[in-house]
């Protein structure tokens, strides 16, 4: 690179050429941030130089959002033109294709995954459109995957056409430690084996299923596991064997019983949770994170763990005055948690006081983190619903003397920007000593209801003489536009409004498909 | 070379480091600046920067700008390290977040400039091995480049094609899987 530059000013006059300039490795460098094996490869006709700089490029990259987007047989050219001994990735996305005639048979796909268990050191990754079903029974075809022991991580999305049978016994995945596995129809018995004799040192296994092909019952038993994302519909009964599992995600298991002592994390997709037939035998009390959608189905889980660090919930509260006096009860079963998510609420009942109720019972809460979208509903009123009660809201019997941090985040709109006003002020009046800041994420297409909001805090913070007020962010992130506002908490008779705007885009990365 | 323990932390952020480009300008900067070159920390930890670093290939414009960037991006490190300590975790994502966009925005700006400049700045980063850099202007190459068709290619990079129309096609034909 030295020789190359006494010469520039000389060849710069003639607009030289510096790209093809540079040393292989940095061409290299940059055909491998094109990030596309297709295009890498059209360089090649751009002058001798190029011509077989992309062979040497290790990663196989055919999962372009941009043109050239690959199809099935750029795949097929790819693997086939591939001369580097060892990839160190194979990324494959077909899901930009139509669901009919797409043509992706099991023989056409099985080569690909034969290509995987000869070359890959790395990760191994397949993501393949919908099978369409149109009504018609589809017909599901046998696809192997063979043993691939240096492939590190397996992403197989399959798109439900394919029964994915796992290798006979004998060869060992001996590097695989991430297994993401959707929409195939797989074996019991098979998918036991891979876990506990086939892959020695697996640490995340993430299975998202239709119904096994036949027993469905089945056992996971492994010494390296410390994620398990278990969803495959109709299981009659899930056994777990792990020492070190660490977080466990799981639903449609009609039986399950877990054997983890190192469990700190529980996501319990289903709606109904029985102490009967789903048991937790080596895991204490203690979570740190426990997600759930709070319902009386589901409230005996909170006291298999009464003890949790943080706790997420989705509140779904049915319709009617019974419904709402049975959400008051299940909110009775909340344990004590520094920190308590509300991420969703699907009700039709009035919000505010569902909410206030909710704080009314976690008395030792540290954080408090709600995401909201109000309704407004009148039926409540006509049908005399105790969520319509004056006196539910009321905030005098609310304590919140540990409770140090809130943040609301709001889907604004002009309909319910009052009501979402008035929830920050009673939130804002509520007995908190030691509350230090409330910051509330507003998203909103409109600037305008956003500024409307931002107006309406203000006013009620300067009401208050209690509250500084600062708006921190105004602008566009990723595909949403919002504002960020936050409320410090002070003594001082002290007002501080800043205003920061940041109008740049972040440009969402459209080629990062996962 | 200086046993870099714990206790000579301050003394080695203050140190500094004469820089010397091609055309004999000298840059003083910090080596907490200087090492984000792996080039320049191998020859501080080898003991033979007294005196001054000659860096024969760089040259005095090219260097200032890669001094600059080393200098946002060493103040970046310090300051995540530092204000961990001192706010609490919500502040503190809410500074790293701040930050990391004004980093963002510095790559931006820093970005903008003539074909030539970018390329001299690849081989500086390169020869000085400062992997933020490389990157950042390689991806910078990278992005021009997709989604063009190769005619586009030429013509913005002032690519001769000294292939013949036969080998072209034979090209064509050996890799038609790309170009259809």
């Amino acid at each position: 690179m030295a020789a190359a530059l006494p010469d520039r000013r000389l060849r710069r006059r003639h607009e030289a050429d510096r790209i093809s300039d540079l040393p292989d490795d940095l061409l290299h460098h940059i055909l491998r941030r094109v990030a596309s094996t297709p295009a890498a490869v059209r360089t090649s006709i751009l002058s001798r130089r190029w011509r077989r700089l992309w062979a040497d490029l290790t990663e196989l990259r055919l999962d372009s959002v941009l043109a050239p987007v690959p199809g099935i047989g750029t795949v097929d050219g790819a693997l086939g033109a591939c001369c580097v001994p060892t990839v160190t990735r194979l990324s494959v996305s077909l899901d930009h294709l139509p669901p009919w005639g797409s043509g992706l048979s099991a023989d056409r796909v099985a080569p690909w995954l034969q290509f995987a268990s000869r070359r890959v050191a790395g990760d191994l990754c397949i993501l393949l459109p919908a099978a369409a079903t149109g009504g018609v029974v589809a017909v599901e075809e046998d696809l192997h995957l063979p043993v691939c022991d240096r492939v590190t991580e397996i992403t197989l999305w399959l798109g439900a056409r394919f029964r994915l049978r796992m290798p006979a016994a004998g060869g060992t995945f001996s590097a695989l430690a991430y297994v993401n596995i959707r929409d195939a129809r797989m074996d019991s018995r098979e998918l036991e084996e891979f876990v506990s004799v086939g892959c020695p040192c697996l640490k995340e296994l993430a299975v998202r299923l239709p119904p096994f092909l036949a027993e469905s019952v089945v056992c996971i038993r492994s010494a390296s596991l410390r994620r398990l994302d278990f969803h495959i519909k109709n299981t009659r009964r899930l056994e777990v064997s792990a020492p070190c599992l660490e977080r466990l995600s799981m639903s449609n298991a009609d039986k399950a019983c877990i054997a983890a002592p190192e469990l700190g994390e529980v996501a319990w997709e289903d709606d109904t949770f029985n102490p009967l037939r789903h048991q937790f035998t080596e895991t204490g009390r203690h979570l740190r994170r426990l997600v759930l959608a709070l319902s009386a189905t589901t409230a005996s889980l909170l006291q298999r763990f009464d003890i949790v660090d943080e706790l997420t919930v989705d509140v779904l509260i049915p319709h009617g005055a019974d419904g709402y006096k049975s959400f008051l009860e299940d909110v009775d079963m909340l344990p004590c948690c520094d920190v308590l998510v509300v991420q969703s609420t699907s009700t039709s009942h009035n919000s505010i006081p569902s909410l206030l109720h909710l704080l009314r019972r976690s008395a030792g809460v540290k954080k408090f983190v709600v995401y909201l979208e109000f309704m407004v509903n009148g039926l409540c009123k006509l049908l005399g619903c105790p969520c319509d009660s004056p006196k539910n809201r009321k905030i005098g019997d609310i304590n919140l003397d540990l409770l140090d941090e809130v943040e609301i985040n709001l889907i604004s709109d002009e309909v319910s920007s009052d009501t979402q006003a008035e929830f920050v002020e009673l939130l804002l009046g509520c007995n908190a000593p030691v509350l230090k800041r409330v910051v509330i994420n507003m998203s909103c297409t409109c600037p305008f209801i956003r500024e409307d909001m931002c107006e309406k805090i203000c006013e009620i913070c300067l009401l208050s003489n209690k509250f500084e007020f600062s708006v921190v962010r105004v602008g566009d992130e990723w595909e949403e536009s919002c504002s960020t506002v936050v409320i410090h908490i002070s003594a001082k008779r002290h007002l501080a409004v800043e205003l920061m705007t940041f109008a740049s885009l972040l440009e969402h990365e459209m080629s990062h498909v996962q | 070379m200086a046993s870099a323990g714990s206790g000579d932390e301050k003394a080695a952020a203050a140190a500094m480091i004469t820089l010397i480009s091609s055309d004999n300008e000298k840059f003083e900067v910090t080596e907490a600046t200087a090492t984000l070159s792996q080039t320049i920390r191998h020859m501080i930890e080898d003991g033979c920067t007294d005196g001054g670093v000659p860096l024969p290939n760089v040259t005095s414009k090219i260097l200032a700008r890669v001094i600059e960037y080393c200098k946002k991006h060493a103040t970046a490190a310090a300051g995540e390290e530092g204000s961990s300590s001192s706010f609490s975790d919500a502040a503190f994502l809410e500074v790293d977040r701040a930050f990391l966009e004004e980093l963002e925005e510095f790559d931006d700006a820093f970005l903008e400039v003539d074909r030539a400049t970018l390329f001299d700045l690849i081989l500086a980063a390169n020869y000085l091995d400062i992997k933020g850099l490389l990157n950042l202007t390689c991806q910078k190459v990278a992005d021009s480049v997709k989604g063009k068709t190769p005619e586009q290619i030429r013509e913005m990079y002032n690519i001769v094609n000294d292939l013949t129309p036969e080998e072209e096609a034979e090209i064509r034909r050996e890799t038609q899987w790309a170009f259809e």
